[in-house]
């Protein structure tokens, strides 16, 4: 699905926060958003999910205004994953895979026929993708960080969505939970806007990125083209080398002290 | 982390369909056990016979005094607990799910410190209102004021709903005592602190008429949100990426809720801890989303409430605790109990 940001600007509490965006999701690809905290990220994908309106400027989604197609039109097409988040009552891993089939159904009313007994099957598939075959009746409070972002992975597949939006997946994660959870998201071979903040992380995973600072683009490119000493130091304030990894020949930066 | 064992891992659920007719059969079996309870000797089978009798079986009623007792005084107490305990077990359920908080209960937003002022102010001031309308417009007054405070300070996020309603409960409470303070006589005294304390003693068919026609309205109508609400397990934002229309969605189910609590406090006061407790227990066991909840924690919350006023109007026979009361002699203990059981729930 094509997504762009269309001159996007976005402001809470008098404070502008996305400040005139425009690029386009490349198709089929993992791309990074990156850029300092504060510098716009969560908000600019709560726009590109629709979540929340653009004060300016259009975000659209097959050359039509995301903002104005129906709630659920927009969540059969777009799946958004926020950072860790906690239910407010004790649900299975089932029941979490299940919210993803809420916009796919009515909205009203009692199941149709049938459609309980296929959207579990549905789900059970999606949990055995995200490598949690067996996990259904599972408590999803008790599960790890990592167990807990598949399943959320799992749910968002539920929806069946054409473009995967995901904000910090790997928050509070293990190096090695990292790593598996971007390794998973890459096999879905979905196209994918991922907000990071390890720069490593997105030069070895992302096909793309696009560098925010302030609210604006400052940057947008292969990471090879983008990561560069000069934009590292500008935005992040920090002095970096960049090196090839000895086994991708990805980019790989390491920082100096300040 | 390390130290969760399956049971708390992984959790049977028992079958929804087998859970609801148990509940069914177990309401239908204490309504009719509960009528004959009382001062005066009612055996089951007289019960049954007026009852039955009455919703016109061809079955002979028992003499009239029994038939009297049963039909008009027992039955449509029994009933009204039955409505109300339903009505609160899902308001309660619905208020949590909406502000996801594990101790909202129905009078979240200063419902029942409403009711309670408008009811107050019938019984000590002698206006010439019927009490239930009373209470009922000064829930819903409480409530209008609860949300043009939370909204004044932008928009509807459970926290500021949370700390609005508290606003206005302890404003309303005040307000109640100073009432009290300067007018009450003992004998209103007694009546007024009956009514707080919540109690369906006066309770008449008008009474099962007017708590019911809410209960099935509202409860259609949140039966049918069911969905809507599980969205919100995971907050205000996963909600509307899944398509919800969260301020929309939460103003409705919030005046759906504060309808159908409101029509409860009017004809039984403010009853604690059944909206607060029951969810949590029935969640437990049957499983959070509402499709499987809200049904089972209305059964559920009839039952309780049918026994509770039971034991309140039998154990200290002839006087009668206020029903509150017993449900907060039995809820605190099962919350505590609920809440050892939950180690991981923070």
């Amino acid at each position: 699905m094509e997504l762009s940001a269309r001159d996007v600007s976005w402001g809470a509490g008098g404070r502008v926060i996305v400040d005139g965006v425009s690029f386009a999701v490349p198709e089929g690809r993992v791309t990074g958003l990156l850029g300092p905290n504060g510098a716009g990220k969560s908000s600019l994908l709560r726009l590109l999910a629709g979540v929340a309106v653009p004060d300016g400027g259009v975000v659209l989604a097959d050359a039509t205004i995301l903002h104005e197609l129906p709630r659920r039109e927009r969540a059969r097409r777009l799946a958004l994953l926020e950072q860790e988040t906690h239910p407010s009552v004790p649900l299975t891993v089932l029941d979490v895979v299940l919210l993803g089939r809420i916009p796919h159904h009515s909205g009203w009313g009692l199941p149709r026929a049938g459609e309980e007994s296929r959207d579990a099957e549905l789900a059970v598939r999606c949990l055995a993708t995200v490598g949690l075959g067996g996990f259904e009746g599972r408590e999803f409070a008790t599960l790890s960080g990592g167990e807990r972002q598949r399943v959320q992975v799992a749910r968002a597949l539920a929806q069946e969505p054409r473009l995967l939006l995901l904000d910090e997946p790997t928050n509070h994660l293990d190096v090695a939970a990292q790593l598996s959870l971007l390794s998973l998201v890459r096999s879905l071979e979905l196209t994918t806007v991922a907000a990071l903040h390890d720069l490593n992380l997105a030069a070895s995973w992302c096909d793309h990125v696009v560098v925010l600072d302030a609210g604006r683009v400052v940057a947008d490119g292969a990471p090879r083209d983008v990561l560069t000493p000069e934009l590292v130091e500008r935005v992040y304030g920090v002095r970096a080398h960049v090196l090839d990894h000895p086994g991708t020949g990805r980019p790989l930066i390491a920082f100096d002290s300040p | 982390m390390t130290t969760t064992t399956d049971a708390t891992t992984r959790r049977a659920r028992v079958p929804l369909s087998v859970a609801l007719a148990g509940l069914a059969v177990l309401l239908v079996v204490s309504v009719v056990v509960a009528v004959t309870f009382g001062p005066a000797d009612v055996t089951a089978a007289e019960a049954f016979a007026s009852i039955a009798h009455h919703l016109g079986l061809p079955v002979d009623a028992p003499d009239r005094l029994t038939d009297a007792i049963v039909w008009e005084l027992r039955t449509p107490r029994t009933l009204t607990a039955a409505v109300v305990g339903a009505g609160l077990g899902l308001a309660g359920a619905v208020m949590q799910s909406l502000t996801r908080n594990p101790l909202a209960d129905p009078y979240l937003l200063g419902l029942s410190s409403g009711a309670s002022l408008g009811a107050v102010a019938v019984l000590v001031l002698g206006l010439a209102v019927a009490l239930p309308a009373a209470a009922f417009v000064g829930a819903l007054a409480a409530l209008a004021l609860s949300l043009a405070i939370a909204r004044a300070a932008g928009s509807l996020t459970p926290t500021r709903m949370v700390l609005a309603g508290l606003a206005v409960s302890q404003l309303c409470a005040a307000a109640t005592s100073v009432v009290i303070f300067w007018t009450a006589t003992g004998d209103s005294y007694r009546e007024i602190v009956t009514w707080l304390l919540g109690s369906v003693a006066g309770a008449d068919w008008g009474s099962v008429g007017l708590s019911a026609v809410a209960l099935v309205v509202v409860g259609l109508a949140l039966l049918a949100s069911a969905p809507t609400l599980d969205a919100f397990a995971f907050g205000d934002t996963a909600a509307a990426s899944l398509g919800v229309h969260v301020e929309r969605t939460r103003w409705s189910l919030l005046a759906a809720v504060a309808l159908l609590t409101g029509a409860m406090v009017a004809v039984s006061g403010a009853i604690g801890f059944v909206g607060l407790v029951l969810p949590h227990g029935v969640r437990l066991v049957l499983g959070a989303p509402h499709r499987r909840l809200l049904p089972a924690v209305a059964l559920t919350g009839a039952v309780f409430l049918v026994w509770a006023d039971t034991l309140a109007r039998t154990v200290f026979d002839p006087r009668e605790l206020p029903v509150g009361v017993v449900t907060a002699l039995v809820g605190v203990p099962v919350f505590v109990v609920l809440l050892r059981r939950r180690g991981s729930w923070s």
